[in-house]
């Protein structure tokens, strides 16, 4: 499932993911990213318009490092014709919600939903409730996130892009949890056109306008 | 001690201070405040997790509507800056003398009476204004009760009162860790309140009745009367809090026994008197040992029962008149219960105290100190003053305070550094930026030594005694040295410093070096000369071009601008082809049209001009439509009364002549990085005074304004250049005070989320009243826009206009929703997605238009708009750079065309060109979307500025949205705020005319999908004739079409064999613009258009476009032109651009790939105009005629335009002819329009 780039002898094997960020408007989804990608925090981050990109490799053991490719979307509900977009061709998904606002989580598990209908079959899902240093505000328990989570199948998180607590877990957890092996086969070649490397985007999506071959 | 108060005839007080200030005491100097805010919000978090909003910026915020208040007694606030730990300093108006280092002599006279009177008059009528603004001083004291020497004729010395807001911007004190207000001035009320605040408190927010004010006063006017200071000298503050305790608890305790007195007494204010008078003399025999100086209070109270007792005996001395009444408002102010203590206007609405009101108070119009004016410019426009005159209407002794603190910050001056140079450098420590753990009332109990009110004191030598001899309390306002401004305070922080615990786990009690309370005051005079000194040129002359791959020719599309109506004729000058020389880029349009004194060669020839220039009943219509507007121009001169009838154009030019404004030197400062002309002294002065003198006629001078805005715009004046832009118009403001900017919606949640997140490290957006302010603006927007909704992203379009136009909601609304109708109107409607893909497609097009190289890589690596030019054109790129940036990226969008953030995009991908073709995907996509603020704006402004130029305008055409999207209704309900739709003839944004007219099928846009289908942009054919011979038509059809249905004069035929090897050829023909027609109803044709475009495009040909609907098109126009002669349009005989019968030399044979082409195509003898897309008659361009030595005149366009733009030219180039002879090349042109009527037709 994920491009396999040999960088460097001995150095191991890095594997390619595309990973996108879903979750409601203000939950803390571009702090998440900020906070793994370059240890940051910022009181004030602006809100994600479209979609924002980054990278970030993770090592998993000695010889393999998996790398994200990560796309931060925006989460007002407005911009949800766009999700596709970024997901439609993502090996991962993380769902985010804040743990002080019920309504942020009812917004996760229909992102979930979405996810399981319309994404690929095999994606792997990540759960995570942000702010946990919030704690004394919390609105929703871990319990109950937890037990969504085994009900729906997703790995599950709280973790705090303030602090930092857990964020590197995350996705170190995620990392663990995608199919290496099936990829060394080199099989379901998802990527349109094989040379690249990026992170295909799909523009064809039936819920965008007619704009994809634009120019190409 | 004053031991004798007989009466004397002497006025020696008035003389003192006539003496002690100079002529300079007279002029408002400036004055900084600074202190330090609390920091108490440093780690906490508010309910959504974000931190608290520190203390320094809600200062920051509440301080702005300070600045807006306008008030004869008040100083007028100028500015407030935030430094590092939390240090802010307000600069406001400022004067030397102040109540504190002035005193009266004794003994008391008439006339010390009067003046005294005078000044307490004035103080309570700003104070009555201040509370009407709901403005409560709190700390009222001598010191900042500043006092502007008498003029001979009033000898009352004009009041004017400094640092009154402090208490407001500390939201009463909550914002900072030390009490406002001096304890000595403090009524016995405010004082216990401030005592039991617990500083460490959230929620301890002291409110006080205005009447706390009243008290200040009248401990003010006691200290006066007596020359004694009200406390006694040596009373600790101990004392006097018990003091002020006893007395309010005495207060408290006889309420009773007052009611029932008003009850026998009818005024109000008589009841006040006696249950104060009372309550002193209570107080003068229960504590005889207080606090109290009994040679102040007491004394007067005795004063006042002898006086009572002499006017019971019928005596009716006016000194005595004059004292009693003094003497009364005394007691009242000091009415020690604050509900039964007469504010300020129960004060002057009575007799008792006020006799005669009137002949004290100000008139309110605003001194010509508080309003930016250009005095001078009359005066010096007397014929017998040398034109060459350095800089005569620019003197800075001719602009007022505000300028002169902007041009000093310019000059590189700097509040915080003038507070470190006068107070020495803070040296503040993180301890001693703890929060003081203890409440005032621990505090007091401890050694008074580290008395931690101490700091209250408030000149220099009570911050002397910080720590030391707090004790000792030195007041008495005569003993004060006149001007010291604290040379020795130095020594002072350095001993506040050594004292204070620098232990961690004791209390830190001592706040003195959070507040000074001195002013640090900087003379008008110590401004100029570090402006004069400070302002030298800068001549580094920065002649980056834009740096094409070929030689550069430019068309300026941009020369014909919808704005242009009525500045055209400058313009048009503009005009012009450069061929063949790197170094002849246009500048922008008005930097060639820049009015110089060249036109009007001396200043006697300007004066004539003005006063010759019959009035313009525009200039009249708008003076009346705008009530209360200023007069322009100060008419006292009776030399100059023309001016006031002058069109605005004539006015610029007059204070550019004024300025010396040369064109060598317009020329030098054009050539300068903007960045230079904005730290320029002499050219922001300039900058200043003319777009002042302009906006004082808006909105008649709205054109003027829009072409001097092309060149740059003065910082200072941006927030009101922007709006006169944008044409809004202040009698409108009454539409958003009727919008309901309250009732919850749907947006609410998104919108709540988003403005703590919207643009927070400005100083205001990120102050609560900025949120406030901003929701307010989002809703109202909305409210007005029943057909648009909130998209995550308009908060930030919305920051620039209330970032500037803080203080004037209705401004920052008014720009925000013409901004958004004229240049993003359909990109907030529910569903954009048509818009947005529409604006990426015309985006991609525009690419390879002008890169295609960069195109191609981009395209092939999918590195595509969609992924990163969405908050570009959503926002118009708010979202991406700082507000200080976006200001200057949106001065050029404002007046630019509105396809100009296209170019603005381009220009930043061809900053990156070097780095994005050596890369892929992943470092496009990263760089795009961390690191784009850190490009150079203003070089990509330029560069898009002249992409701008070259590009014609009918690619830019935005695809029209599909036919089931219903427009968008007009809103025409009672609450739609159907005054701010551009109706007027100034303010037209759209002109209405464009809907009367539908284009003709040649002249309208492809759907979004045929646009995204394809691969270059379309062209119409009215710009391929404005291209002219600088572009090549290349004709693909078969041979046979080619000869026998005819085709375009000079076009080149490419036939099929030659369609892959074509490029090189081309190369050696070396045009600027290739156009490419086929047949476009014909499948075969269009799929050889499509190969040959990518050929072209692959071998990296720029500037490559397809003519929109081919040969069928040119057919079509033609025929149209040929219909509207045959209707009988006369002035015009056409001529076909048909060329029946090619000549050999213009067409390839198949074979031969090295047959010769000629390298140019034969002069044309004709000419060939295009009407550009959008432009209506009376905003036509005049094509480059001179150029071309035409003999005949074509015009291609819609019904009903041709014969008016003809018509219009004609009157411009009459106009013109008379306005300014010396420009020849538009007397030819005039004289070549009249003569067009004789050309012959020729038909195809």
């Amino acid at each position: 499932m994920a491009a396999v780039r040999s960088s460097g002898p001995g150095a191991g094997k890095v594997f390619n993911f595309k990973l996108v960020l879903l979750g409601e408007s203000a939950v803390g989804k571009s702090s998440l990213v900020m906070r793994f990608v370059k240890d940051q925090f910022d009181d004030f981050r602006e809100s994600t318009i479209g979609a924002a990109f980054f990278t970030q490799s993770v090592p998993v053991d000695d010889n393999t490092t998996v790398k994200f490719e990560i796309w931060d979307t925006a989460g007002q509900e407005r911009y949800k014709s766009l999700a596709p977009m970024y997901y439609r061709n993502a090996q991962c998904a993380v769902v985010v919600y804040d743990i002080t606002q019920a309504a942020s989580f009812e917004k996760a598990k229909n992102w979930v939903k979405e996810l399981q209908r319309q994404a690929d079959p095999d994606i792997v899902i990540a759960l995570v409730g942000n702010k946990n240093d919030l704690a004394s505000r919390r609105a929703v328990t871990t319990d109950e996130s937890q037990a969504y989570a085994n009900e729906a199948h997703l790995l599950f998180q709280e973790a705090s892009a303030k602090t930092g607590a857990n964020v590197n877990e995350l996705f170190k957890s995620i990392a663990k949890k995608m199919p290496l092996e099936s990829q060394k086969q080199g099989q379901k070649g998802l990527r349109n056109s094989s040379a690249t490397n990026r992170p295909s985007v799909d523009l064809n999506n039936a819920n965008t306008p007619p704009s994809g071959n634009c120019a190409c | 001690m004053p031991s004798s108060r007989t009466i004397a005839t002497t006025d020696a007080s008035l003389l003192q201070l006539t003496d002690q200030a100079a002529s300079a005491s007279n002029t408002p100097g400036i004055g900084l405040f600074p202190f330090y805010a609390s920091n108490r919000n440093g780690s906490k978090t508010c309910r959504n997790g974000l931190p608290l909003i520190s203390a320094a910026t809600e200062i920051y915020g509440r301080f702005q509507s300070l600045k807006a208040l306008r008030y004869p007694g008040l100083c007028e606030y100028l500015d407030i800056s935030k430094g590092k730990h939390g240090r802010i300093i307000t600069v406001s108006e400022y004067y030397q003398v102040s109540l504190a280092t002035w005193s009266v002599s004794t003994p008391l006279t008439e006339t010390t009476c009067a003046t005294i009177q005078g000044i307490a008059i004035q103080l309570l009528e700003t104070l009555q204004y201040l509370h009407g603004q709901g403005i409560i001083v709190h700390g009222l004291q001598p010191q900042d009760v500043l006092l502007i020497p008498p003029s001979a004729a009033t000898r009352i010395p004009t009041v004017k009162l400094a640092n009154y807001g402090l208490y407001h911007m500390t939201n009463n004190g909550y914002h900072v860790d030390f009490p406002v207000g001096d304890p000595h001035y403090l009524a016995p009320e405010a004082l216990l309140a401030v005592m039991e605040r617990d500083f460490d408190g959230l929620d301890a927010q002291p409110l006080m009745l205005s009447a706390v004010d009243s008290w200040a006063l009248g401990v003010m006017l006691a200290q006066l009367l007596t020359s004694a200071s009200f406390w006694r000298p040596a009373a600790t503050l101990t004392e006097i809090f018990t003091t002020l305790e006893s007395l309010y608890h005495l207060a408290l305790t006889t309420k009773a026994d007052t009611i029932t007195d008003a009850e026998n007494t009818p005024l109000p204010l008589t009841a006040a008197l006696s249950t104060s008078l009372s309550l002193w003399t209570l107080m003068q025999e229960r504590y005889p040992m207080s606090a109290l100086n009994p040679s102040c209070v007491f004394y007067l109270m005795d004063q006042y029962q002898s006086h009572t007792a002499l006017t019971a005996d019928g005596t009716n001395d006016p000194t005595d008149s004059a004292l009693r009444r003094l003497l009364q408002l005394v007691f009242c102010c000091l009415n020690p219960n604050e509900l039964d203590r007469p504010t300020a206007t129960d004060l002057l609405s009575d007799s008792l105290v006020c006799p005669h009101p009137q002949t004290y108070s100000l008139d309110m119009e605003p001194d010509t100190d508080t309003d930016l004016r250009c005095e001078a410019l009359t005066t010096q426009t007397k014929p017998s003053r040398p034109a060459h005159t350095t800089s005569p209407i620019v003197s800075l002794s001719a602009v007022n305070l505000t300028v002169i603190y902007h041009l000093w910050m310019v000059a590189g001056g700097k509040a915080g550094k003038e507070c470190d140079r006068h107070i020495g450098q803070e040296q503040l420590t993180a301890i001693q930026r703890i929060p003081p753990a203890l409440g005032m009332d621990l505090l007091l109990s401890r050694d008074p030594r580290s008395d931690s009110y101490s700091h209250a004191g408030h000149d220099p030598s009570s911050s002397l005694m910080t720590s030391a001899e707090t004790s000792d309390w030195p007041r008495s306002p005569a003993s004060h040295p006149s001007d010291d401004f604290p040379s020795s305070s130095l020594d002072a922080q350095n001993e506040a410093t050594d004292y204070l615990p620098m232990d961690s786990t004791m209390p830190v009690a001592d706040t003195t070096y959070l507040y000074r309370g001195e002013t640090i005051a900087l003379p008008r005079a110590q401004l100029e000369q570090f402006i004069a000194t400070n302002s030298e040129m800068h001549y580094d002359v920065h002649l980056d071009h834009f740096d094409d791959d070929g030689d550069v020719v430019v068309i300026d599309f941009l020369a014909g601008t919808e704005e242009d109506a009525e500045s055209l004729l400058d313009t048009a000058l503009i005009v012009q082809f450069t061929t063949g020389s790197k170094r002849s880029i246009l500048l922008p349009t008005s930097a060639e049209a820049m009015p110089t004194p060249a036109q009007s060669p001396d200043l006697k020839t300007t004066n004539n001009r003005v006063t010759c220039r019959p009035i313009e009943p525009k200039w009249s219509v708008a003076a009346q439509l705008v009530p209360g507007k200023p007069e322009p121009l100060n008419h006292k001169d009776p030399s100059a009364p023309a001016v006031l009838h002058s069109s605005p154009i004539a006015i610029a030019d007059m204070v550019c002549a004024l300025a010396g404004m040369t064109p060598a030197r317009t020329k030098e400062y054009q050539l300068m990085k903007l960045a230079i002309r904005e730290r320029d002294c002499q050219y922001q002065l300039f900058r200043v005074t003319l777009f002042q003198t302009l906006l004082d006629q808006y909105p008649a001078s709205r054109t003027e304004i829009i072409k001097q805005a092309r060149v740059d715009i003065p910082p200072k004046l941006r927030p009101q250049i922007w709006s006169a832009i944008l044409g809004v118009l202040r009698c409108d403001a009454w539409v958003y005070h009727h919008i309901d900017k309250e009732s919850p919606s749907d947006a609410d949640k998104q919108i709540n989320v988003d403005i703590p997140r919207c643009h927070q490290y400005h100083n205001l957006l990120g102050s609560s009243v900025g949120h406030a302010k901003m929701r307010r603006l989002l809703k109202g927007w909305l409210r007005a826009n029943p057909h648009l909704v909130y998209w995550q992203g308009f908060d930030s379009v919305t920051a620039p206009f209330l970032s500037l136009h803080f203080n004037d909601e209705y401004q920052a609304f008014a720009c925000l929703y013409r901004f958004v109708a004229k240049y993003i109107p359909r990109l907030f409607t529910a569903d954009n997605s048509q818009v947005m893909y529409g604006y990426f497609a015309v985006f991609q097009h525009l690419l390879t238009f002008h890169d295609p190289e960069l195109s191609s890589h981009l395209t092939s690596a999918g590195f595509t708009p969609q992924l990163y030019a969405m908050p570009w054109f959503l926002t118009m790129f708010t979202h991406v750079f700082s507000l200080e940036k976006i200001y200057l990226i949106w001065d050029k969008f404002l007046v630019s065309t509105k396809s100009f953030p296209h170019f603005f995009g381009l220009a930043i991908l061809r900053h990156a060109r070097a780095m994005l073709l050596t890369t892929g995907f992943n470092e496009h996509i990263t760089m795009f979307t961390n690191a784009l603020p850190s490009i150079d704006v203003e070089q990509c402004i330029q560069n898009a500025y002249q992409l701008c130029q070259m590009t014609p305008p009918s690619l830019m055409a935005l695809p029209p949205e599909s036919d089931d999207v219903a427009p968008p209704p007009t809103p025409t309900t009672a609450t739609s705020p159907h005054v701010l739709q551009p109706t007027d003839h100034h303010c037209e944004a759209h002109p209405p005319m464009a809907t009367q007219h539908p284009e003709p099928w040649w002249l309208t846009p492809i759907s979004l999908t045929a646009r995204c289908a394809e691969l270059v942009a379309r062209i119409f054919i009215t710009d391929v004739y404005v291209l002219g011979d600088l572009a090549l038509l290349l004709d693909i059809r078969s041979e046979q079409e080619f000869q026998q249905e005819g085709h375009v004069r000079h076009s080149i035929r490419i036939p099929d064999s030659l369609l892959t090897s074509v490029s090189n050829y081309l190369k050696s023909v070396h045009r600027h613009y290739q156009i490419i027609v086929g047949d476009d109803d014909k499948p075969s044709d269009v799929e050889r258009v499509t190969v040959f475009t990518e050929q072209l495009i692959q071998a990296s040909f720029s500037h490559v476009c397809r003519m929109h609907g081919g040969i069928g098109a040119v057919r079509a126009a033609w025929d149209a032109v040929q219909a509207q002669s045959t209707a009988g349009v006369p002035t015009v005989t056409a001529v076909s651009p048909w060329d029946g019968a090619p000549t050999g030399n213009h067409r390839l044979s198949a074979g031969s790939p090295t047959s010769p082409i000629p390298p140019t195509v034969p002069e044309k003898d004709f000419v060939m105009v295009g009407l550009a897309e959008g432009s209506s008659a009376h905003q036509a361009r005049i094509p480059p005629l001179c150029r071309c030595k035409p003999q005949k005149l074509v015009l291609v366009s819609s019904k009903g335009r041709a014969e008016s733009r003809v018509t219009v030219w004609q009157c411009q180039a009459n106009m013109k002819l008379t306005a300014a002879s010396s420009a020849s090349t538009l007397a030819s042109l005039g004289d070549y329009l009249r003569n067009a009527g004789s050309s012959t037709s020729l038909a195809p």
